[in-house]
């Protein structure tokens, strides 16, 4: 059966966000179309070519007990069974899915199965859906048009300050980690060239990479100011929303909001803030809904000795 | 141990070469998420990741570690090799998985001492 | 081996054990889901940092009976709800996964 071109490693941002948001009960089909086990295979065969649907669940009562598939049809033709009832040949030992999962669940099972349907249960175990690899495809594809228009109307302009090398500014996009990170590379690099010392270095890139991620992977967007003066790097990371809500738990460490696809990427360890805090020498977060979050951080330059 | 000798123990293959395969290294970490590795104060690491994207090298990058071990016989994405390389930080990718690559170090380690 | 004791050996603090006494046969050490789910033998224990309700769910998809929570990661009540649900067990060490990579393999005579 086709397999989904859809890597959970590699895909785009947008793809991800929507694999992990989106439920497969979004995404399923409904609108059941069952046999009962003493349905016969030629009647099964009718409605797969009315329909045009590729596999039909058989179920008693509510509750799932095989399914039948066209390959099953094929074969009955061939091996002039096809009177004969669905519960002789349908497949019994079947890989369901739930209706409350991410689709990246139905994603990485087409992928480690192989099969192109899967029935869908509820929490009770009743059949309530089957999806396929067109239902996702089809669902995917009307996400993806409503996020491209969302997209095209928000490109910041990118904006970048540099007075005596002593302020940079660097925007951040919402999920743009193709560019998430060259911030605190290029702030590393700067401060590389003034000769302070590497453990000095790790600090600032750490507070810089986390502040920018933190931007990337849960806010509307925003900026990341970096400014030097003889004693002091300080780093303001100042989004647009959409706002912290307990920013005790946000300092807490292991906590995350993350969802399952940003974690899938590596991110929301929960360690974000607390790494900021632990290497930085002041630390002041404030953050509401209206006017998003703003973490001022600074470290003190260490005096090198006279040589 | 060598980082030759970690490559010929996990049966890896380099997507970065390092510069210098006698280099020795000790403690390594085990991790897919990004912020743990920024947790360590170590430096001089290998990190044990089946993570492919160009964050593993960023992080890396700041915590100046020495090697990169992608488990799982993942293929870095390009971007990684790109930054990798830019960064001078090798890549050795294995076909163990991360359990089996770390076991297969903490007894090598066993061995040395 | 049974996860207690596993939990004893390895010194590792009960969470919440499983009520099913498997006898656990291997482990599979990663943070990333779609790896669990793709790759996990059964029947074994799961070294992570993913301190996380989901990894409840992934867990019982893929045949995994108990998960080592690393870095002493704090265990959300709605983790260990999940956990009761599917009967997995949580256990929880302060060493990081590569560490306890190491130990459970020794332990478990891979």
């Amino acid at each position: 059966m086709t397999d989904l071109p859809i890597n959970p490693d590699e895909s785009p941002a947008l793809i991800l966000d929507l694999i992990y948001r989106l439920k497969i009960k979004d995404v399923m089909t409904k609108k059941l179309i069952c046999a009962e086990p003493t349905t016969s295979l030629r009647e099964i065969q009718e409605v797969m070519r009315e329909k045009g649907i590729t596999g039909v669940p058989i179920a008693e009562e509510k509750r799932i007990v095989g399914i039948i598939s066209v390959d099953d049809i094929i074969r009955a033709l061939d091996g002039g069974y096809v009177s004969d009832n669905a519960e002789k040949h349908m497949t019994k030992n079947l890989i369901v899915l739930e209706d409350d999962m991410p689709l990246s669940f139905a994603i990485n099972y087409i992928e480690k199965y192989h099969f192109g349907r899967f029935p869908v249960l509820n929490k009770k175990r009743e059949l309530v859906g089957i999806i396929t690899n067109r239902d996702i495809s089809r669902a995917l594809l009307v996400e993806l048009n409503k996020e491209v228009i969302k997209l095209e109307k928000k490109i910041p302009k990118a904006k970048n300050i540099t007075g005596d090398t002593i302020a940079l500014e660097f925007p951040s996009r919402k999920f743009d980690f193709e560019n998430a990170g060259k911030a605190s590379t290029e702030i590393k690099k700067i401060l590389k060239q003034r000769n302070l010392p590497p453990k000095f270095l790790r600090r600032v890139a750490v507070a810089a990479y986390e502040l920018e991620m933190n931007q990337v992977v849960h806010s509307e967007g925003g900026k990341l100011i970096f400014s030097v003066d003889p004693d002091v790097v300080t780093i303001r990371a100042i989004d647009v929303g959409p706002g912290i809500p307990s920013i005790e738990d946000a300092l807490t460490e292991g906590f995350s909001t993350a969802n399952e696809w940003v974690r899938s990427l590596g991110f929301g360890a929960g360690m974000g803030l607390p790494n900021v805090k632990r290497v930085t020498d002041t630390f002041d977060i404030k953050s509401s809904a209206e006017e998003g979050t703003t973490v001022i951080a600074s470290l003190n330059i260490p005096k090198e000795e006279q040589k | 141990m060598e980082i030759l000798e970690i490559k010929e123990l996990l049966q890896g293959r380099f997507s970065v070469l390092p510069e210098d395969e006698h280099h020795i290294i000790e403690n390594f970490i085990a991790t897919d998420l990004m912020s743990d590795v920024l947790v360590t104060e170590e430096e001089n690491i290998g990190i044990i990741t089946s993570l492919t994207t160009e964050q593993v090298i960023r992080t890396a990058d700041i915590v100046a570690a020495s090697l990169i071990i992608l488990t799982n016989d993942k293929e870095p994405q390009p971007g990684l090799v790109t930054l990798a390389k830019e960064c001078e930080i090798p890549v050795l990718s294995t076909p163990l998985p991360t359990f089996e690559a770390c076991a297969a170090i903490n007894r090598l380690q066993e061995d040395h001492k | 081996m049974k996860i207690t004791e596993i939990a004893e050996k390895l010194e590792l603090k009960i969470i919440r054990n499983e009520d099913a006494s498997t006898d656990i046969t291997g482990a599979y050490t990663s943070d990333l889901l779609s790896d669990v789910m793709a790759n996990a033998p059964d029947d074994s224990l799961l070294v992570t940092i993913q301190g996380h309700k989901n990894t409840i769910a992934v867990a019982s998809l893929a045949g995994i009976r108990g998960i080592v929570i690393c870095n002493d990661r704090p265990i959300p009540e709605d983790m260990i709800a999940a956990a009761q649900d599917e009967d997995i067990a949580i256990l929880l060490t302060d060493d990081n996964q590569f560490t306890v990579s190491g130990k459970l393999f020794n332990l478990l005579k891979l």
